[in-house]
Protein backbone atom coordinates (compact mmCIF):
# COMPACT_ATOMS: atom_id res chain seq x y z
CA UNK A 1 0.00 0.00 0.00
CA UNK A 2 1.13 3.52 -0.71
CA UNK A 3 0.59 4.69 2.83
CA UNK A 4 0.90 8.42 2.25
CA UNK A 5 -1.76 8.47 -0.46
CA UNK A 6 -4.00 6.14 1.52
CA UNK A 7 -3.75 8.24 4.68
CA UNK A 8 -4.52 11.47 2.82
CA UNK A 9 -7.49 9.78 1.14
CA UNK A 10 -8.67 8.41 4.49
CA UNK A 11 -8.61 11.88 6.04
CA UNK A 12 -10.52 13.32 3.08
CA UNK A 13 -13.18 10.59 3.24
CA UNK A 14 -13.46 10.98 7.01
CA UNK A 15 -14.18 14.70 6.75
CA UNK A 16 -16.56 14.05 3.87
CA UNK A 17 -18.51 11.64 6.09
CA UNK A 18 -18.66 14.19 8.89
CA UNK A 19 -19.91 16.82 6.48
CA UNK A 20 -22.49 14.42 5.02
CA UNK A 21 -23.86 13.64 8.50
CA UNK A 22 -24.20 17.31 9.39
CA UNK A 23 -25.92 18.07 6.11
CA UNK A 24 -28.39 15.21 6.52
CA UNK A 25 -29.45 16.42 9.95
CA UNK A 26 -30.01 20.00 8.91
CA UNK A 27 -32.60 19.22 6.26
CA UNK A 28 -32.76 20.76 2.81
CA UNK A 29 -30.61 19.78 -0.17
CA UNK A 30 -28.08 17.11 0.77
CA UNK A 31 -25.04 16.88 -1.48
CA UNK A 32 -23.55 13.39 -1.83
CA UNK A 33 -20.27 14.52 -0.29
CA UNK A 34 -19.14 11.06 0.82
CA UNK A 35 -19.77 9.56 -2.63
CA UNK A 36 -17.95 12.42 -4.37
CA UNK A 37 -14.97 11.96 -2.05
CA UNK A 38 -14.82 8.20 -2.60
CA UNK A 39 -14.90 8.59 -6.39
CA UNK A 40 -12.33 11.39 -6.40
CA UNK A 41 -9.78 9.63 -4.16
CA UNK A 42 -10.00 6.66 -6.53
CA UNK A 43 -7.66 8.71 -8.72
CA UNK A 44 -4.76 8.04 -6.34
CA UNK A 45 -5.66 4.65 -4.91
CA UNK A 46 -5.78 1.08 -6.14
CA UNK A 47 -9.08 -0.79 -6.35
CA UNK A 48 -8.35 -2.61 -3.10
CA UNK A 49 -7.53 0.58 -1.23
CA UNK A 50 -10.66 2.26 -2.63
CA UNK A 51 -12.76 -0.73 -1.59
CA UNK A 52 -11.42 -0.43 1.95
CA UNK A 53 -12.38 3.22 2.15
CA UNK A 54 -15.80 2.47 0.67
CA UNK A 55 -16.41 -0.10 3.39
CA UNK A 56 -15.27 2.34 6.07
CA UNK A 57 -17.65 4.98 4.69
CA UNK A 58 -20.54 2.50 4.53
CA UNK A 59 -19.90 1.41 8.12
CA UNK A 60 -19.81 5.02 9.35
CA UNK A 61 -22.93 6.03 7.40
CA UNK A 62 -24.98 2.91 8.11
CA UNK A 63 -28.12 3.78 10.07
CA UNK A 64 -29.85 0.38 10.35
CA UNK A 65 -28.95 -3.01 11.87
CA UNK A 66 -28.96 -4.58 8.41
CA UNK A 67 -27.33 -3.47 5.16
CA UNK A 68 -29.96 -1.52 3.24
CA UNK A 69 -30.61 -1.24 -0.49
CA UNK A 70 -29.41 2.38 -0.52
CA UNK A 71 -26.10 1.53 1.14
CA UNK A 72 -25.59 -1.43 -1.18
CA UNK A 73 -26.13 0.82 -4.19
CA UNK A 74 -23.80 3.42 -2.65
CA UNK A 75 -21.00 0.88 -2.35
CA UNK A 76 -21.62 -0.64 -5.78
CA UNK A 77 -21.66 2.74 -7.53
CA UNK A 78 -18.49 3.90 -5.79
CA UNK A 79 -16.50 0.78 -6.62
CA UNK A 80 -17.84 0.76 -10.19
CA UNK A 81 -16.60 4.32 -10.66
CA UNK A 82 -13.13 3.21 -9.57
CA UNK A 83 -13.16 0.13 -11.81
CA UNK A 84 -14.24 2.11 -14.86
CA UNK A 85 -11.94 5.10 -14.29
CA UNK A 86 -8.92 3.65 -16.22
CA UNK A 87 -11.16 3.12 -19.26
CA UNK A 88 -11.99 6.81 -19.59
CA UNK A 89 -9.77 8.26 -22.35
CA UNK A 90 -10.03 11.95 -21.52
CA UNK A 91 -8.01 14.37 -19.45
CA UNK A 92 -7.88 13.18 -15.80
CA UNK A 93 -9.81 16.19 -14.48
CA UNK A 94 -12.62 15.63 -16.99
CA UNK A 95 -12.65 11.88 -16.40
CA UNK A 96 -12.97 12.59 -12.68
CA UNK A 97 -15.86 14.97 -13.28
CA UNK A 98 -17.54 12.40 -15.46
CA UNK A 99 -17.02 9.64 -12.90
CA UNK A 100 -18.41 11.75 -10.04
CA UNK A 101 -21.39 12.89 -12.10
CA UNK A 102 -22.22 9.41 -13.34
CA UNK A 103 -21.84 7.93 -9.85
CA UNK A 104 -24.14 10.55 -8.31
CA UNK A 105 -26.71 10.07 -11.08
CA UNK A 106 -26.58 6.30 -10.74
CA UNK A 107 -26.89 6.45 -6.97
CA UNK A 108 -29.86 8.82 -6.98
CA UNK A 109 -31.69 7.01 -9.77
CA UNK A 110 -31.16 3.51 -8.43
CA UNK A 111 -31.61 4.22 -4.72
CA UNK A 112 -34.12 7.05 -4.67
CA UNK A 113 -36.34 6.81 -7.74
CA UNK A 114 -38.87 8.50 -8.21
CA UNK A 115 -37.60 11.33 -5.99
CA UNK A 116 -35.31 12.84 -8.68
CA UNK A 117 -38.36 13.11 -10.95
CA UNK A 118 -40.72 14.49 -8.31
CA UNK A 119 -38.29 17.11 -7.07
CA UNK A 120 -36.00 17.85 -10.03
CA UNK A 121 -34.78 21.24 -8.83
CA UNK A 122 -33.55 19.88 -5.50
CA UNK A 123 -32.01 16.87 -7.24
CA UNK A 124 -30.16 18.99 -9.81
CA UNK A 125 -28.92 21.37 -7.13
CA UNK A 126 -27.56 18.46 -5.11
CA UNK A 127 -26.03 16.89 -8.23
CA UNK A 128 -24.19 20.09 -9.21
CA UNK A 129 -22.97 20.41 -5.63
CA UNK A 130 -21.68 16.84 -5.77
CA UNK A 131 -19.79 17.61 -8.99
CA UNK A 132 -18.23 20.65 -7.36
CA UNK A 133 -17.11 18.66 -4.31
CA UNK A 134 -15.63 15.92 -6.50
CA UNK A 135 -13.75 18.45 -8.62
CA UNK A 136 -12.47 20.27 -5.54
CA UNK A 137 -11.15 17.09 -3.93
CA UNK A 138 -9.49 15.99 -7.18
CA UNK A 139 -7.78 19.34 -7.53
CA UNK A 140 -6.65 19.16 -3.91
CA UNK A 141 -5.10 15.76 -4.59
CA UNK A 142 -3.38 17.16 -7.67
CA UNK A 143 -1.79 19.90 -5.60
CA UNK A 144 -0.47 17.37 -3.09
CA UNK A 145 0.58 14.53 -5.38
CA UNK A 146 1.23 16.27 -8.67
CA UNK A 147 -0.57 16.53 -11.96
CA UNK A 148 0.07 12.91 -12.99
CA UNK A 149 -2.74 11.59 -10.75
CA UNK A 150 -5.91 10.34 -12.34
CA UNK A 151 -4.26 7.64 -14.40
CA UNK A 152 -4.62 5.08 -11.60
CA UNK A 153 -4.28 1.50 -12.73
CA UNK A 154 -6.30 -1.46 -11.50
CA UNK B 1 1.39 -12.02 -2.13
CA UNK B 2 3.40 -9.03 -0.97
CA UNK B 3 3.16 -7.81 2.59
CA UNK B 4 1.28 -4.70 1.46
CA UNK B 5 -1.38 -6.68 -0.33
CA UNK B 6 -1.72 -9.05 2.61
CA UNK B 7 -2.24 -6.14 4.97
CA UNK B 8 -4.80 -4.66 2.60
CA UNK B 9 -6.65 -7.95 2.32
CA UNK B 10 -6.78 -8.26 6.11
CA UNK B 11 -8.05 -4.69 6.47
CA UNK B 12 -10.74 -5.28 3.83
CA UNK B 13 -11.85 -8.41 5.68
CA UNK B 14 -11.99 -6.54 8.99
CA UNK B 15 -13.94 -3.73 7.32
CA UNK B 16 -16.46 -6.18 5.92
CA UNK B 17 -16.89 -7.82 9.33
CA UNK B 18 -17.40 -4.42 10.99
CA UNK B 19 -19.95 -3.40 8.37
CA UNK B 20 -22.06 -6.53 8.74
CA UNK B 21 -21.55 -7.52 12.37
CA UNK B 22 -20.91 -4.28 14.26
CA UNK B 23 -23.13 -1.51 12.89
CA UNK B 24 -23.65 -0.21 16.44
CA UNK B 25 -20.01 0.94 16.57
CA UNK B 26 -20.69 3.01 13.45
CA UNK B 27 -23.72 4.59 15.14
CA UNK B 28 -21.53 5.51 18.15
CA UNK B 29 -19.10 7.20 15.77
CA UNK B 30 -22.00 9.09 14.15
CA UNK B 31 -23.18 10.39 17.54
CA UNK B 32 -19.68 11.60 18.36
CA UNK B 33 -19.40 13.45 15.06
CA UNK B 34 -22.83 15.08 15.07
CA UNK B 35 -23.00 18.70 16.23
CA UNK B 36 -24.19 19.62 19.72
CA UNK B 37 -26.30 22.69 20.24
CA UNK B 38 -25.06 25.41 22.56
CA UNK B 39 -26.70 25.65 25.99
CA UNK B 40 -28.10 29.13 25.23
CA UNK B 41 -29.70 27.92 22.01
CA UNK B 42 -30.97 24.81 23.79
CA UNK B 43 -32.67 26.94 26.45
CA UNK B 44 -34.23 29.11 23.79
CA UNK B 45 -35.52 26.15 21.81
CA UNK B 46 -36.85 24.44 24.96
CA UNK B 47 -38.88 27.56 25.64
CA UNK B 48 -40.24 27.52 22.08
CA UNK B 49 -41.19 23.85 22.39
CA UNK B 50 -42.89 24.45 25.73
CA UNK B 51 -44.78 27.30 24.08
CA UNK B 52 -45.97 25.02 21.27
CA UNK B 53 -47.16 22.32 23.68
CA UNK B 54 -49.01 24.86 25.85
CA UNK B 55 -50.66 26.55 22.86
CA UNK B 56 -52.04 23.21 21.77
CA UNK B 57 -53.46 22.54 25.22
CA UNK B 58 -55.20 25.90 25.17
CA UNK B 59 -56.60 25.21 21.69
CA UNK B 60 -57.87 21.82 22.81
CA UNK B 61 -59.58 23.10 25.96
CA UNK B 62 -61.35 25.86 23.98
CA UNK B 63 -62.45 23.70 21.06
CA UNK B 64 -63.11 20.23 22.38
CA UNK B 65 -66.01 18.88 24.41
CA UNK B 66 -64.15 15.76 25.38
CA UNK B 67 -60.77 15.39 27.03
CA UNK B 68 -57.93 14.51 24.74
CA UNK B 69 -55.26 12.88 26.79
CA UNK B 70 -52.08 13.28 24.78
CA UNK B 71 -50.24 10.50 26.44
CA UNK B 72 -53.10 8.03 26.70
CA UNK B 73 -53.01 4.94 28.87
CA UNK B 74 -50.08 3.20 27.20
CA UNK B 75 -46.61 3.27 28.66
CA UNK B 76 -44.29 5.93 27.29
CA UNK B 77 -40.62 5.20 27.06
CA UNK B 78 -37.77 7.65 26.51
CA UNK B 79 -35.28 6.19 24.04
CA UNK B 80 -32.02 7.26 22.46
CA UNK B 81 -31.67 8.03 18.79
CA UNK B 82 -28.94 5.73 17.49
CA UNK B 83 -28.49 7.14 14.02
CA UNK B 84 -30.22 8.94 11.20
CA UNK B 85 -30.54 8.40 7.47
CA UNK B 86 -27.45 9.97 5.92
CA UNK B 87 -28.64 10.69 2.39
CA UNK B 88 -31.12 13.15 0.92
CA UNK B 89 -33.91 10.76 -0.08
CA UNK B 90 -35.56 10.29 3.30
CA UNK B 91 -35.51 11.65 6.82
CA UNK B 92 -35.55 8.72 9.23
CA UNK B 93 -34.11 7.94 12.62
CA UNK B 94 -33.08 4.67 14.21
CA UNK B 95 -34.19 4.52 17.84
CA UNK B 96 -33.21 2.23 20.67
CA UNK B 97 -36.53 0.43 21.05
CA UNK B 98 -37.99 -2.39 19.02
CA UNK B 99 -40.36 -5.33 19.08
CA UNK B 100 -38.88 -6.46 22.39
CA UNK B 101 -40.30 -3.22 23.89
CA UNK B 102 -43.74 -3.76 22.37
CA UNK B 103 -43.19 -1.31 19.52
CA UNK B 104 -45.27 -1.74 16.37
CA UNK B 105 -45.48 0.12 13.05
CA UNK B 106 -47.49 3.33 13.21
CA UNK B 107 -46.75 4.21 16.83
CA UNK B 108 -46.27 7.99 17.29
CA UNK B 109 -42.86 9.29 18.35
CA UNK B 110 -42.42 12.47 20.36
CA UNK B 111 -39.84 15.02 21.39
CA UNK B 112 -40.09 15.54 25.17
CA UNK B 113 -40.74 19.12 26.24
CA UNK B 114 -38.88 20.00 29.41
CA UNK B 115 -39.92 22.98 31.51
CA UNK B 116 -36.96 25.21 32.22
CA UNK B 117 -38.90 27.14 34.85
CA UNK B 118 -38.49 24.79 37.79
CA UNK B 119 -35.16 24.07 39.50
CA UNK B 120 -35.49 20.38 38.63
CA UNK B 121 -36.67 20.24 35.00
CA UNK B 122 -39.85 18.26 34.47
CA UNK B 123 -41.43 16.91 31.32
CA UNK B 124 -44.48 19.10 30.71
CA UNK B 125 -45.53 17.58 27.44
CA UNK B 126 -44.45 16.17 24.14
CA UNK B 127 -44.34 17.24 20.51
CA UNK B 128 -45.08 14.76 17.72
CA UNK B 129 -42.06 14.38 15.45
CA UNK B 130 -42.99 11.30 13.42
CA UNK B 131 -44.20 7.71 13.34
CA UNK B 132 -42.53 4.31 13.59
CA UNK B 133 -42.04 3.00 10.07
CA UNK B 134 -40.17 -0.27 10.58
CA UNK B 135 -39.52 -2.42 13.63
CA UNK B 136 -36.52 -4.66 14.35
CA UNK B 137 -35.91 -6.73 17.44
CA UNK B 138 -34.19 -4.02 19.52
CA UNK B 139 -34.45 -0.99 17.24
CA UNK B 140 -37.00 0.76 15.06
CA UNK B 141 -36.91 3.24 12.19
CA UNK B 142 -38.93 6.45 12.58
CA UNK B 143 -40.21 8.54 9.68
CA UNK B 144 -40.03 12.18 10.78
CA UNK B 145 -42.01 15.22 9.63
CA UNK B 146 -38.90 16.23 7.65
CA UNK B 147 -39.35 13.20 5.37
CA UNK B 148 -40.72 14.10 1.96
CA UNK B 149 -43.11 11.14 2.11
CA UNK B 150 -44.64 12.11 5.48
CA UNK B 151 -48.32 13.09 5.33
CA UNK B 152 -50.88 13.53 8.08
CA UNK B 153 -54.24 15.19 8.60
CA UNK B 154 -54.00 17.94 11.18
CA UNK B 155 -56.10 20.70 12.67
CA UNK B 156 -55.26 24.31 13.38
CA UNK B 157 -56.05 26.42 16.44
CA UNK B 158 -59.17 26.64 18.57
CA UNK B 159 -61.40 26.61 15.47
CA UNK B 160 -60.03 23.20 14.49
CA UNK B 161 -59.44 24.18 10.85
CA UNK B 162 -58.61 21.13 8.76
CA UNK B 163 -55.30 20.89 6.91
CA UNK B 164 -52.83 18.32 5.60
CA UNK B 165 -49.26 18.27 6.87
CA UNK B 166 -46.87 17.46 4.03
CA UNK B 167 -43.37 16.53 5.11
CA UNK B 168 -40.10 17.80 3.70
CA UNK B 169 -37.07 19.88 4.57
CA UNK B 170 -39.58 22.65 5.30
CA UNK B 171 -42.87 20.92 6.24
CA UNK B 172 -45.96 22.56 4.82
CA UNK B 173 -49.64 22.81 5.75
CA UNK B 174 -51.72 22.35 2.63
CA UNK B 175 -55.38 22.10 1.63
CA UNK B 176 -56.45 24.70 4.20
CA UNK B 177 -59.98 25.80 3.23
CA UNK B 178 -59.82 29.09 1.38
CA UNK B 179 -62.34 30.88 3.57
CA UNK B 180 -60.98 29.72 6.91
CA UNK B 181 -59.40 32.32 9.14
CA UNK B 182 -55.94 31.08 10.05
CA UNK B 183 -53.40 33.23 11.83
CA UNK B 184 -49.63 32.67 11.95
CA UNK B 185 -48.64 31.38 15.37
CA UNK B 186 -51.73 29.22 15.89
CA UNK B 187 -51.17 25.70 17.21
CA UNK B 188 -51.12 22.77 14.80
CA UNK B 189 -52.05 19.36 16.20
CA UNK B 190 -52.65 15.84 14.92
CA UNK B 191 -56.09 14.73 13.73
CA UNK B 192 -55.18 11.43 12.08
CA UNK B 193 -57.37 8.34 12.55
CA UNK B 194 -54.42 6.13 13.55
CA UNK B 195 -53.07 8.51 16.22
CA UNK B 196 -54.39 9.97 19.46
CA UNK B 197 -56.21 13.22 18.75
CA UNK B 198 -54.59 16.52 19.61
CA UNK B 199 -50.88 15.67 19.64
CA UNK B 200 -48.94 18.96 19.40
CA UNK B 201 -46.86 19.29 16.24
CA UNK B 202 -45.94 22.93 15.69
CA UNK B 203 -47.33 26.32 14.80
CA UNK B 204 -48.59 28.01 11.66
CA UNK B 205 -45.91 29.95 9.80
CA UNK B 206 -46.21 32.29 6.84
CA UNK B 207 -49.53 31.98 4.95
CA UNK B 208 -50.06 32.07 1.21
CA UNK B 209 -52.55 30.93 -1.44
CA UNK B 210 -52.02 27.68 -3.32
CA UNK B 211 -50.91 27.77 -6.95
CA UNK B 212 -54.45 27.04 -8.15
CA UNK B 213 -55.91 29.66 -5.76
CA UNK B 214 -58.37 27.13 -4.35
CA UNK B 215 -56.79 26.62 -0.93
CA UNK B 216 -54.58 28.35 1.58
CA UNK B 217 -51.16 26.97 2.42
CA UNK B 218 -48.69 27.73 5.17
CA UNK B 219 -45.27 26.77 6.37
CA UNK B 220 -45.16 24.71 9.55
CA UNK B 221 -43.06 26.49 12.15
CA UNK B 222 -41.19 24.01 14.31
CA UNK B 223 -39.27 24.63 17.51
CA UNK B 224 -36.63 22.03 16.72
CA UNK B 225 -34.44 20.80 13.86
CA UNK B 226 -33.41 17.34 12.78
CA UNK B 227 -30.16 17.64 14.71
CA UNK B 228 -32.06 18.20 17.99
CA UNK B 229 -33.53 14.70 17.93
CA UNK B 230 -31.21 12.86 20.30
CA UNK B 231 -33.72 11.49 22.85
CA UNK B 232 -37.33 10.80 21.90
CA UNK B 233 -40.37 9.30 23.61
CA UNK B 234 -42.42 6.42 22.21
CA UNK B 235 -45.55 4.60 23.23
CA UNK B 236 -44.76 1.02 24.07
CA UNK B 237 -48.06 -0.13 22.57
CA UNK B 238 -50.12 1.38 19.78
CA UNK B 239 -53.29 3.29 20.93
Amino acid sequence: MRWEKFLVALVIVFFAIVFQMRLSGSGGVVIDVALAALVAVGAVLTVGETALLIMFAAWALNWEPALSWELGVFMAVAISARLLRPLLPWQPWFSNLLAVGAAALGFNFLAAWPLPATNPVAFLTAWVGTLFVGAFIFQFLRVIFGREIGSAKL
Amino acid sequence: MTADRLILAILVAVGALALFLEPAAGWALQNILRPDESSALLAQMNLARENTALKTRIAESEALARTTAVLGDSAHVPVFVYSRYPFSFKNELLIAAGSENGLVVGVPVFLPVVSGASPSPDTVGTILIGKVKGVFKRTASVQTVFDIGFQMTVRIGAAGTDAVLSGGAEPQLTLIPKNSVVVPGEAVYAAAPDLPYGLPIGEVGALRMSANQLFQEAALALSYTGNDLKIVVVSATKN
